[in-house]
């Protein structure tokens, strides 16, 4: 058995004393070449989680092991981390003063230290791939959502992580324009990159989900097949959410 | 009597063009010493450090809460008589370069503007969304590079009209400098207008002058406010 690329342990995540932790206890999982969609109201810590796993949020006890290694460690090179995880998250968070093309540029040429010239040659590729290198002039506000957030993938697949993580990639766009991000979201998984993709897109968990978690109040509530948890959830809350959302 | 600005300023034109460089010198300094003044103290008071924040905060609301006059005032005749006190030496006036108190003044200049620029760099870092500096960090880069390569660099625009509007206000506080004798713009039209008695030559060719020199300076700013502005982004009123 090989061993997973993301173990979470006893992860607890408390934002200020005195008050209800976002995340309890969470353990989990992640292998390579996984798809794990993770489900839940707001409020209930999967962004959190989500944020742990980058140290985007600083968690307050527990460990995180990336390839074996305790990310949470004081010694652990975290901008190393962060070249091995691509994030998107829910409003693109593009850099507004910079072109298309040097928004996926500039980690590769500032982090990673590429030249210019080997750095657009990449950046140039990924566009292709989310089927925008007409757009690689333009700048972030003359794009629409759906293009911005196809750039905000670009930005991160560019890196060339070994797992990526969607913080509700599509929850800030108009309804038309979620399924050209999701139809490259989609290609990522049958490409096998490993992703964790908080969202509330049930199509996207049953047509590309390995394993579907439910997170309610700070814990992992649920865990299954997308078949288990979407068409027979064995507890209520879980019941009670998806009725909700479907 | 007779009004003859113009004749006042080709009679007079070598010793208001030396208090003029004087006055563009003192700005000049003063404004980038207050550039870099101005950083730090935002930078500082932005920090979660306390051992940053504070001397931060003290550095600006100190220079933002006491009048730029007594702050000159002070500088030139308080601070020789504190130095004199604290190492039991006689009294120096003009520290730095006797007898002008040039370099004096300067140093009030800027460290006066590089609090307000302090505030209004602050004001600019903060005014960019979080997700910009969250996305920056993502991508892997350090805190200095984000702040170098994603904040500044637009916070920078927003920061550019009130910078500009402290850069004018710079120039017209700097007048009060000729009241310790530093012989700027404004001391050579009160020696000018006590010589010559042409008050009214006087102090509208020296009104006319400032007013050239501030109104040619904010067109400039203007003109680079447009060339650096982001397409598509904020409110204008062409396009």
């Amino acid at each position: 058995m090989t061993d997973p690329l993301l173990k979470i342990i006893n992860l607890r995540k408390q934002y200020r004393p005195n008050e209800e932790p976002a995340l309890k206890d969470i353990n989990m999982e992640v292998k390579k070449g996984e798809v794990v969609v993770i489900i839940g109201a707001s409020g209930s810590g999967k962004s959190t989680l989500l944020r742990c796993v980058n140290r985007l949020v600083e968690p307050t006890s527990g460990k995180i092991l990336f390839e074996g290694q305790n990310v949470l460690d004081p010694s652990y090179d975290i901008n190393q981390l962060r070249t091995q995880i691509g994030m998107v998250f829910q409003n693109f968070n593009l850099f507004t003063h910079l072109t298309v093309m040097n928004n996926i540029t500039l980690g590769l040429t500032k982090v990673k230290g590429l030249s210019v010239e080997e750095a657009e040659k990449i950046a140039f590729e990924t566009l292709e791939m989310v089927d925008l290198s007409d757009k690689a002039d333009s700048y972030p506000a003359q794009l629409s959502g759906g293009q911005a957030q196809r750039v905000g993938i670009a930005r991160a697949l560019a890196m060339n992580p070994k797992l990526m993580l969607f913080d509700e990639p599509t929850s800030a766009l108009d309804p038309e324009l979620v399924g050209g991000v999701i139809e490259i979201m989609e290609k990522l998984a049958k490409e096998h990159m490993t992703m964790m993709v908080v969202t509330h897109e049930m199509g996207f968990a049953k047509e590309a989900a390995d394993r579907v978690l439910f997170v309610d109040n700070g814990v992992i509530l649920e865990e299954g097949t997308p078949e288990e948890i979407l068409t027979n959830p064995k507890s209520q809350r879980t019941r009670q959410f998806l009725n909700r959302i479907l | 009597m007779a009004i003859d600005v113009f004749g006042f300023l080709v009679e007079y034109n070598s010793w208001l063009l030396s208090g003029l460089m004087i006055t563009i010198q003192i700005c000049l300094l003063s404004m980038g010493f207050g550039l870099i003044l101005g950083l730090i103290g935002a930078l500082m008071k932005l920090s979660k450090n306390p051992i940053l924040r504070w001397p931060g905060i003290v550095y600006i609301e100190i220079f933002r809460s006491t009048p730029l006059l007594v702050q000159i005032l002070f500088m030139s005749f308080a601070y020789p008589r504190l130095v004199s006190e604290i190492f039991n030496q006689p009294i120096v006036l003009g520290t730095w370069t006797n007898p002008s108190s040039f370099w004096d003044v300067v140093i009030v200049l800027s460290l006066n503007t590089g609090a307000y620029q302090a505030e209004i760099i602050r004001a600019g870092i903060t005014s960019i969304p979080r997700g910009q500096m969250e996305a920056a960090r993502a991508v892997g880069l350090t805190y200095p590079q984000a702040m170098r390569y994603v904040i500044l660099p637009q916070a920078y625009r927003v920061i550019t009209p009130p910078l500009a509007n402290e850069f004018i206000n710079l120039i017209l506080n700097s007048s009060l400098v000729s009241v310790v004798a530093v012989k700027d713009l404004t001391f050579m039209g009160r020696s000018l207008s006590a010589q010559t008695f042409r008050t009214l030559d006087t102090w509208f060719s020296i009104g006319i002058i400032y007013f050239v020199l501030t109104f040619s300076l904010s067109r400039l700013l203007q003109k680079l406010e447009k060339k650096y502005r982001i397409p598509g982004l904020g409110i204008h009123g062409e396009d």
